[in-house]
């Protein structure tokens, strides 16, 4: 199965709307390879689903990948997609809105059903898309969302947003530490115990995260991918190999399926 | 259909994410604490700072308050501007304690705050926001019925005497102005002033100064 050498890593500035999942998709790419390739981005950012515009990742290139298939036959080869998730728990003076029927429209696609207990909802969604819009009927709720639009907690424009979904500042999103939304903060750290100096400092940023990022079950995120390995060469070696298997649009690796061969 | 549509910002997540996007529906009420009647302007705002601002000593001058409504009690401080954000679902009720005063704060179930500012229903409510209470002595609730008698001409002239030019009212009347925070209607406190004892140059004063 002969390869030709990887090119150099090509730079791409990423803007409103980006996030791993998009960019791998865009660049025919498995989001955890388009992570891992990015230690640095990796660790300052840490959640692969919020980036900030501005921040720079590195996109190895693709590499041809050649099959042997027999002659004078007919091959059908399919490319597997890798969609994103949205995920979104509603509620209302903190309390989950459970089993409130929900629709949202994604690019022309209409999805439909019912928040579970916790009052979330789940959907699998194209990496692409960017923009969708959430009735909840009997809530009298109806958002526009922007998919992708979150910047890292750790910005003002990403605390501005998350204080917003929250409910506890409607500013705009200007990425000004200004009085709204210094006092956005106050109530923020005042409603969850923290000290109340309205500024964005590293417990507020944390209690945000985990406000509005974090799913309040589980403990801790896994979507940083599995820890990084410094492998030997040899292990890069099987590294290729095992990506080759198993990340197949990074490869452009096609599946054949039994029984659609033709004579 | 909601009356407005927000907009938000959220992730996408990764296959194997265990992230979330969080939207929480909080209306919350903002009570400003301001000296009243009079003109104090400070930073182009009629909100007096003083509150909040260092007093000559050098001390802030932040304001303890204890907000409580049904199992839920707390004590904070005021923040900028000498705000006070309370949380209070609709058809919810609460007593808010402040210089050593009790104020039932009642939240309608509709959202709807107050009668238009052209009925004389709205006028009245908003003449009794603003402290001009319509009621006689001894009269436990205030007269809004919406009926132009002589306690609320009263009201209207004693309002329109503070806010002539260069009037600056007894300062240390103070008065509580509740802004529902979500409600398109509020509008803010305006730097602007009636100049006469004219209707509508009173009506829109009142407008910007006890809100929608």
């Amino acid at each position: 199965m002969p390869e030709n050498a990887p090119n150099a890593d090509e730079s791409y500035v990423v803007v409103e709307g980006d996030c791993i999942s998009s960019l791998a998709e865009a660049h025919g790419l498995k989001w955890q390879t388009l992570w891992d390739h990015n230690p640095e981005l990796k660790a300052l950012r840490k959640n692969p689903n919020a980036l900030q515009p501005g921040d720079v990742i590195l996109i190895p290139s693709l590499r041809l990948r050649y099959e042997n298939r027999p002659t004078e036959q007919r091959h059908k080869f399919v490319r597997k997609g890798v969609p994103a998730k949205f995920r979104l728990i509603l509620e209302r003076f903190d309390e989950p809105l459970a089993n409130k029927r929900w629709v949202l429209s994604v690019d022309g696609e209409i999805h439909s059903g019912t928040t579970n207990s916790k009052g979330m909802l789940e959907i699998a969604l194209p990496p692409e898309a960017r923009s969708g819009h959430l009735v909840v009927p009997e809530e009298d709720l109806e958002y526009d969302l922007s998919f992708g639009y979150l910047d890292p907690s750790d910005t003002i424009s990403g605390a501005q947003a998350r204080l917003e979904n929250l409910g506890f500042y409607e500013g705009g999103i200007t990425g000004e530490l200004d009085d709204d939304t210094r006092e956005a903060i106050l109530m923020f750290q005042t409603a969850h115990g923290l000290l109340a100096t309205g500024e964005l400092d590293n417990l507020t940023r944390t209690e945000l995260e985990q406000r509005h990022d974090l799913m309040h079950s589980q403990p801790a995120p896994e979507s940083n991918g599995p820890p990084a390995e410094t492998p030997g060469e040899d292990d890069k070696l099987e590294d290729v190999a095992v990506n080759d298997e198993e990340d197949e649009r990074r490869f452009r690796q096609f599946e054949q399926l039994d029984g659609e061969e033709e004579e | 259909m909601a009356l407005t549509v927000s907009q938000r910002r959220v992730m996408r997540h990764t296959q194997e994410s265990n992230y979330v996007n969080t939207i929480n529906v909080a209306d919350r009420i903002a009570i400003h604490f301001v000296w009243f009647p009079g003109r104090h302007l400070l930073a182009g705002s009629l909100i007096d700072t003083l509150i909040e601002a260092p007093d000559a000593a050098g001390q802030e001058r932040n304001v303890e308050y204890r907000w409580q409504r049904t199992g839920f009690a707390e004590v904070r401080r005021t923040m900028l501007k000498g705000t006070i954000t309370l949380t209070l679902p609709p058809g919810g009720k609460g007593t808010l304690t402040v210089f050593d005063t009790h104020w039932e704060i009642t939240r309608a179930a509709n959202g709807v705050t107050l009668d238009a500012s052209n009925t004389m229903r709205g006028v009245q409510q908003r003449l009794d926001r603003l402290g001009y209470h319509l009621r006689t002595p001894g009269q436990v609730s205030p007269g809004l019925d919406g009926t132009e008698g002589r306690i609320t001409e009263a009201a209207v002239i004693a309002f329109q005497a503070d806010f002539r030019p260069g009037s600056t009212g007894p300062a240390s009347r103070l008065f509580i102005r509740g802004e529902w925070a979500n409600n398109p209607e509020i509008t803010p406190w305006l730097d602007s002033n009636p100049s006469a004892a004219d209707g509508t140059a009173t009506q829109t004063a009142l407008v910007a100064a006890a809100g929608a």
